[in-house]
């Protein structure tokens, strides 16, 4: 990496961090550390909303997810916004009403002290695992492509970030989000404007997105009814509705973020310019992994985007079926080259149907390719493991050290690092809050000075950073890391989102019977994960069906 | 000390005022209006672009 890459990505960093902590240093006692003071305007808890969200994971396998399998990833978002709505409406007012710290602390006014500690425990346990992954993801991926250490990486990043949330609280992390959300999106238009000028000269954008849709990538809405399917418009619509309820709802990284506002005004505009954006931003980042697959259509891409693991390979007995792969695919990019060029001339001739047969040619070599691609990913896991052998979180930041200017690397660099601490920051005040409010000040030490509390939160909060920090240490890849985050908080947020649907929709369901529920239905999604293939957004509904269901019966018997 | 929920609370009308507040622009059933019609533009342009670009 060259000098100009390192300064634009530490000057941004740095920048960012000091700036967050400047603005924020005559904050004040525990509910300004936990809540900011309530001083947040609307731009900058929606951007605090959008940056909570918005992982380094996000970064680096939402643009692999598009180049391996297309667009209809974006249709996990389509909740988002009715979620937005459902929230500002039913959610904010009740959490302003009471003016509570945490989501959960809302239900021990509902219903009683053991079911407020029994979604705040599951909070606890799926947001504190979520809290390494989130600073794991970047650091396989940085540390493996760019050559630096994986420990040392991943110190770097947990402990800076660390660092500037247990010193500034939650203020300077809104504050801190704000300018990382700005980088992102400026970060993500400036590669996406790049990669369009790398394409070839007289190959026009349109070109480059009919291509894309010939080659199976612009399968953006899916209205097919197939349960087992991931992504589609109606899993989005109902499953990610859910997922998203009870993220923004009841998920206390999140709450935070919103009740930091200055009113309930502030807080609702913010939720809702989040609900307008996400679908575009998400579109953004999807579009740019299009584009990146569209640029290897003329620029032969690796056989595999880990290199590392290519290179270890290599060096091993079966080094030689590696070299046949790569030679096959070689021939494989060879006829698709032809058959494009041959498209792109029927297409100046307006000539529809040879266009469709070299279409044909198109996607015929694309299948070989993917079947190479395929048969490579089973030799790394032979060699290496199963871990090595999923290479689509490689993929974008590959490119990006492979093809992107100087400078623009480091700012690339910077977005992903941006993201990394932006959610970890909220990770670990959310659980910091949790923590203090929903255990220690109802359970330890109801009485004591607000110094006190101020120390305690700021010691949860360095806590958690070394949990997370150490969680990093040691976990290992899982299958692709978005998918395994999204998974394991669908496996917790319908529970707790039937739990807080009880509290808000039901007058009558008493506090034993919604607690009893929410372990049975625990217990239920985890079976049915464990047992079958259902797709996981389909566990936010269950969870919560589960919860309302049993909770009304449980109550019904009882009485 | 870390504040009670009920120390914290604004009271009485203050707090009914807040939580009835109008936002600074349009109302709130025109800003969800344009949320969730924005929401539906998009299903329709990207309908639209999957079924052109197959």
């Amino acid at each position: 990496m060259s000098l100009l890459d390192w300064l634009v990505l530490f000057g941004t960093l740095g920048a960012i961090v000091v700036y967050g902590l400047w603005r924020t240093r005559h904050t004040r006692g525990v509910a300004g550390y936990l809540h900011g003071g309530y001083a947040d305007k609307w731009y900058t808890i929606g951007l605090s909303v959008m940056a909570t969200q918005a992982s380094a994971i996000t970064f680096l396998s939402t643009p692999g997810q598009a180049y391996t399998d297309g667009m209809r990833f974006l249709q996990f978002y389509f909740g988002v916004p009715l979620a937005m709505v459902a929230v500002s409406v039913a959610f904010v007012p009740r959490f302003y009403g009471l003016r509570v710290f945490t989501a959960y602390e809302f239900l021990e006014t509902r219903f009683d002290r053991k079911t407020r500690q029994l979604t705040a425990f599951l909070f606890l346990v799926q947001r504190g695992l979520s809290a390494g992954i989130t600073i794991y993801a970047p650091a396989i991926v940085l540390s493996t492509v760019m050559g630096w250490s994986l420990h040392a990486t991943s110190i770097s990043i947990g402990a800076f970030v660390t660092l500037y949330t247990v010193v500034g609280g939650t203020r300077a992390v809104s504050q801190t989000q704000k300018h990382q959300m700005v980088v992102m999106l400026g970060g993500m238009a400036v590669a996406f404007v790049v990669i369009v000028t790398r394409l070839p000269a007289g190959f026009t954008f349109g070109r480059a997105v009919g291509l894309a849709g010939v080659l199976g990538k612009m399968n953006i809405v899916d209205f097919s009814t197939g349960l087992g399917s991931r992504y589609t418009f109606w899993s989005g619509m109902t499953g990610g509705f859910f997922l998203a309820m009870s993220y923004f709802g009841t998920d206390q990284s999140q709450v935070q973020r919103y009740l930091s506002g200055r009113s309930i005004t502030e807080s609702r505009l913010g939720l809702l310019f989040n609900g307008l954006v996400k679908i575009p931003m998400q579109f953004l980042i999807l579009f740019v992994g299009v584009m990146v697959f569209i640029f290897h259509q003329f620029n032969a891409p690796p056989v595999f985007f880990n290199d590392a693991a290519l290179t270890r390979v290599r060096g091993s007995r079966r080094a030689p079926e590696l070299g046949a792969l790569e030679q096959a695919q070689r021939a494989a990019f060879g006829r698709k080259q032809t058959a494009i060029a041959g498209l792109e001339a029927a297409l100046d001739r307006h000539d529809a149907v040879e266009a469709n047969a070299r279409s044909v040619g198109i996607r015929a070599a694309e299948a070989d390719e993917l079947a190479i691609r395929e048969t490579t990913r089973h030799l790394v896991r032979e060699v290496l493991s199963p871990a090595d052998a999923n290479d689509t979180d490689y993929i974008f930041i590959s490119f990006v050290k492979a093809n992107l200017p100087r400078g623009v690397i480091g700012l690339l660099l910077a977005v992903i690092l941006c993201a990394a601490m932006s959610s970890t920051a909220s990770e670990l005040t959310a659980l910091a809050s949790t923590s203090v409010v929903d255990f220690y000040k109802r359970s330890v030490r109801p009485s004591a000075s607000d110094a006190h509390y101020l120390r305690v939160a700021k010691l949860f909060t360095a806590g958690w950073g070394v949990l997370a920090l150490l969680f990093a240490t040691f976990a290992s890849l899982v299958d692709n890391l978005i998918q395994a985050v999204n998974i394991l908080g669908s496996l917790f947020y319908g529970t707790i989102l039937g739990v807080f649907v009880v509290a808000f929709f039901s007058k009558r369901v008493r506090a034993t019977a919604v607690f009893v529920a929410a372990l049975c239905s625990e217990g239920l999604v985890i079976a049915v994960w464990l047992a079958t293939d259902l797709g996981f957004l389909w566990f936010n509904v269950i969870g919560c069906a589960f919860v309302v269901a049993l909770s009304w019966l449980f109550d019904r018997y009882r009485s | 000390m870390l504040d009670s929920p009920t120390r914290l609370s604004p009271t009485g009308v203050e707090r009914r005022e807040e939580m009835d507040a109008a936002p600074p622009f349009l109302s709130w059933r025109a800003i969800y209006a344009i949320v969730l019609g924005a929401l539906a533009a998009e299903v329709v342009l990207f309908g639209v672009l999957t079924a052109v670009y197959r």
